[in-house]
């Protein structure tokens, strides 16, 4: 089990509130920016040609004589779609790090199918393995489907996000939980998220073995994902530099997601899950 | 260059298994623990950062290996224990040793002329002959060569321990070592030639190229241990000529002395030398070619004797015996293979004369043992070691005992053996019944120390002769380098002798300071 009673319970008072503003007008669970059919009434708008008839307010008609139809708070059923990279890379130095991110993520989806949205398994790397889930009472198929999703393989996540982009529709949200590490450039990643905006908030788990790794001496580095090897002597000096390099790509990488209008939040994958849970959502509330 | 260490095959052998050890090591060093990491762009930002932007970080691994290897070179070229030849190297010795029968008289309570010359021998092959070996050459009826110069100086320390006295008392031996002496000095000119010997040289043949490079030290004086070794005479580049005097000295106390430079005679520069016991230093003076030729050395010992290269070789005074024509074989081998004694046809001329006493055999019944009297030998220990295993046969012609006769030896009954007449000069009548074939005294080891006594009435030197043994016992004859400044010329220029094998460790352990020092600065690896 990812996630046990006590921490489910932990995670059943979160709140979701969807950035999104959805275009098509549907019946759905959450109240839309947009006026349209719902249940709620909104406002009188006067008619124009080609409303629906059936919701021109008679009674209005009767009063002043003029047409007027009645609107609606629309509301939608949010669809997120949560990228989950479980590459080799995630996997090298922590070996709990795999694990973390299911946790991670089982707790997201819970979340989120709690406050009655659609979640889509988005397991980066094996499009098989898809899946989709709507309704709360899907929640425990959906944490087996989590613990069961493999480790290893090669980030594609470039190539799956500009996917998502031409495949899914525009109200579709994009929750991706990745180290961001693949064979492109910096601006490999990012450069596909500008159609996305606010849709989209990325998280990088980072723990303690990436930042800090306890590596020391002759070493041959050997790419988790590419087999890329590389002969140094690990030494203090070169601990500092790598970290500097980490943190220069990262930071980097924070302010090209934040200029697309997307969101970069980091979380640490050695924290205990509430802990990752509250710099997800500070307030309560989920901001995806 | 000479090696003195290990083989060169062998140091071939260890450099190989060290090189391959060595990059072996650094190839496992090299195969580093691989470990996965996520991306490798940020350790590639490290290395360039840190390592790679300099020449250094690129010669990282290289240099390493190249320093370790460099240290271990160094390491084996020491164990090589290497010796520039030629002009650079220290100066080949011969010592050339007797072991005829006179060198195993006794000098003193202790030890014997050989044992004094063995130490003299020992003292300067760790003293003046530095890492090489010295050629070593022992003279009983022939000359025997025990150790080349290109031995390991433990070897020839080894066979000088070995040397023994012989029964040989005269031949061709000093003669060939001479020869053979004079043969190295022409192959290497620079080659030092020191004799110990209780012979005289008197009347030895020393050709001319042999004598600038000789020097004799007389083990049977009781010399103070002073010596003056063959100097050198170096042509220097600006024209002059460097003039180095060697003093050695054996002494157990410090001496101190005046080096005198004479031109044609008279004292010109005068050095004041200290020398510590068992010392041996070099003194450099510096003269014109024009001054060269006339040149020659004094050393004025303070509180000693003389020592001038210009006086003729030391003739060593010698005790006259006269012995009866009918004197036994063995007497007679006894006087002559001692140096200090000299036969002489008439009683007049000796300074002891020796007469047999032909008495009638008492005969004993059996052995009977040899008394030596304390007239002969006061020291009660030293009398005892020579009684030993001296014993006559069965038939003794005692000595006719008289009122003015000095018993020396005797039978255990108190039948004179031996006894010393006071009169002029002394005469010491000797039984014959010691050099029967049935006695034993004769064939003693110990025989030819106690017929030294016998014919030396005095026992030891006498106090007025003091100046005469003070005569130089050490000489060196400078005529042929001074007076032909051309021959000198031939001469390769010397240097003061550096240990390379010392110097080379030196320079290892430098490096190997340097090496912590880069490692520990991350230069290396």
């Amino acid at each position: 089990m990812l996630l046990d009673e006590h921490e489910l319970h932990g995670l059943a008072p979160l709140r979701l509130r969807p950035l999104m503003r959805p275009r098509r007008q549907s019946p759905a669970d959450f109240s839309s920016h947009d006026k349209g059919l719902g249940l709620e009434f909104a406002d009188y708008q006067l008619f124009q040609p080609g409303d629906d008839i059936r919701h021109v307010d008679w009674t209005h008609f009767h009063k002043d004589g003029r047409l007027v139809v009645r609107k609606y708070d629309q509301h939608e059923t949010v669809a997120i779609h949560l990228m989950m990279d479980l590459s080799a890379s995630m996997a090298c130095l922590d070996e709990e790090k795999p694990r973390a991110v299911k946790r991670l993520c089982a707790a997201l989806a819970f979340c989120l199918l709690h406050n009655g949205a659609k979640v889509v398994l988005h397991p980066v790397g094996h499009p098989s393995l898809r899946r989709r889930f709507s309704a709360a009472t899907q929640w425990e198929a959906c944490h087996v489907a989590i613990e069961e999703l493999p480790v290893g393989g090669v980030l594609t996540l470039v190539d799956e996000v500009r996917q998502f982009c031409y495949a899914c529709s525009r109200r579709d949200h994009l929750v991706v939980v990745s180290d961001f590490l693949t064979d492109h450039e910096d601006a490999g990643v990012t450069s596909c998220l500008a159609d996305l905006s606010h849709r989209t908030v990325l998280i990088h788990p980072a723990c303690a073995a990436e930042v800090e790794p306890a590596l020391e001496g002759g070493l041959t580095l050997v790419e988790a994902e590419s087999a890329g090897t590389a002969s140094l002597t690990v030494d203090r000096q070169v601990i500092t530099a790598y970290q500097q390099a980490y943190r220069q790509y990262y930071d980097g990488l924070r302010r090209d997601i934040e200029r697309c209008a997307c969101r970069y939040l980091e979380v640490a994958c050695d924290d205990p899950l509430h802990r990752q849970m509250e710099s997800l959502a500070p307030n309560g509330v989920l901001n995806l | 260059m000479t090696f003195h260490g290990i083989s060169p095959a062998a140091a071939l052998a260890l450099a190989l298994g060290t090189v391959s050890v060595l990059t072996a090591a650094h190839l496992l060093h090299r195969r580093y623990r691989r470990v996965v990491v996520p991306a490798l762009r940020f350790w590639s930002a490290a290395l360039k950062k840190h390592r790679q932007d300099t020449l250094g970080g690129r010669l990282r691994h290289p240099l390493t290996w190249l320093l370790l290897c460099t240290l271990a070179g160094l390491l084996i070229f020491a164990m090589l224990q290497p010796v520039f030849s030629g002009g650079w190297g220290p100066r080949p010795w011969v010592v050339v040793v007797d072991c005829r029968a006179s060198m195993g008289l006794p000098c003193d309570a202790a030890s014997s002329r050989l044992m004094r010359a063995q130490a003299l021998a020992r003292d300067f092959l760790s003293r003046a002959a530095g890492p090489v070996g010295v050629t070593l050459i022992a003279v009983d009826r022939t000359a025997t060569v025990l150790a080349h110069a290109g031995d390991p100086k433990a070897e020839s320390l080894h066979h000088l321990a070995q040397l023994t006295c012989t029964e040989q008392t005269d031949g061709r031996g000093m003669e060939q070592a001479l020869t053979l002496a004079e043969t190295l000095v022409r192959c290497e000119p620079r080659t030092g030639v020191l004799v110990l010997t209780d012979h005289s040289p008197a009347g030895w043949d020393v050709s001319a190229s042999l004598r600038p490079c000789l020097a004799v030290l007389n083990v049977a004086e009781p010399v103070d241990n002073l010596a003056v070794l063959p100097p050198e005479v170096t042509p220097l580049a600006d024209g002059t000529y460097r003039f180095v005097v060697w003093l050695a000295h054996w002494g157990s106390e410090p001496c101190r002395a005046t080096v005198t430079v004479l031109h044609d005679g008279k004292p010109g520069e005068t050095l004041p030398v200290s020398l510590a016991p068992g010392q041996m230093r070099s003194y450099d003076f510096t003269f014109g070619a024009d001054q060269i030729a006339s040149l020659s050395v004094r050393v004025d010992r303070e509180e000693a004797y003389t020592l001038d290269n210009q006086a003729a070789p030391p003739a060593w005074q010698r005790r006259r015996v006269f012995l009866p024509e009918d004197a036994p074989p063995a007497l007679e081998a006894v006087v002559s293979a001692n140096p200090a004694h000299q036969r002489v046809t008439t009683a007049a001329q000796a300074d002891v004369c020796v007469s047999l006493a032909q008495t009638q055999a008492v005969g004993s019944g059996g052995y009977g043992s040899v008394q030596v009297t304390a007239a002969l030998c006061p020291d009660e220990d030293l009398r005892r070691a020579w009684m030993t295993d001296l014993f006559l046969g069965s038939n003794v012609s005692p000595v006719p005992e008289s009122g003015h006769a000095v018993v020396l030896l005797s039978t255990a009954d108190a039948q004179p053996l031996a006894v010393r007449f006071d009169t002029a000069p002394p005469t010491v009548t000797l039984s014959a019944s010691l050099f029967d074939e049935g006695a034993t005294f004769w064939k003693q080891p110990q025989c030819p120390v106690i017929l030294d006594a016998l014919l030396n009435p005095d026992g030891s030197r006498p106090d007025d002769a003091g100046p005469s043994y003070r005569s130089p016992t050490c000489y060196s004859d400078l005529t042929l380098s001074t007076q032909n400044p051309q021959a000198a010329r031939t001469l390769p220029p010397v240097r003061t002798h550096v240990p390379l094998a010392q110097g080379i460790l030196w320079a290892a352990l430098i490096l190997a300071l340097c090496e912590l020092v880069l490692y520990c600065r991350g230069r290396i690896v």
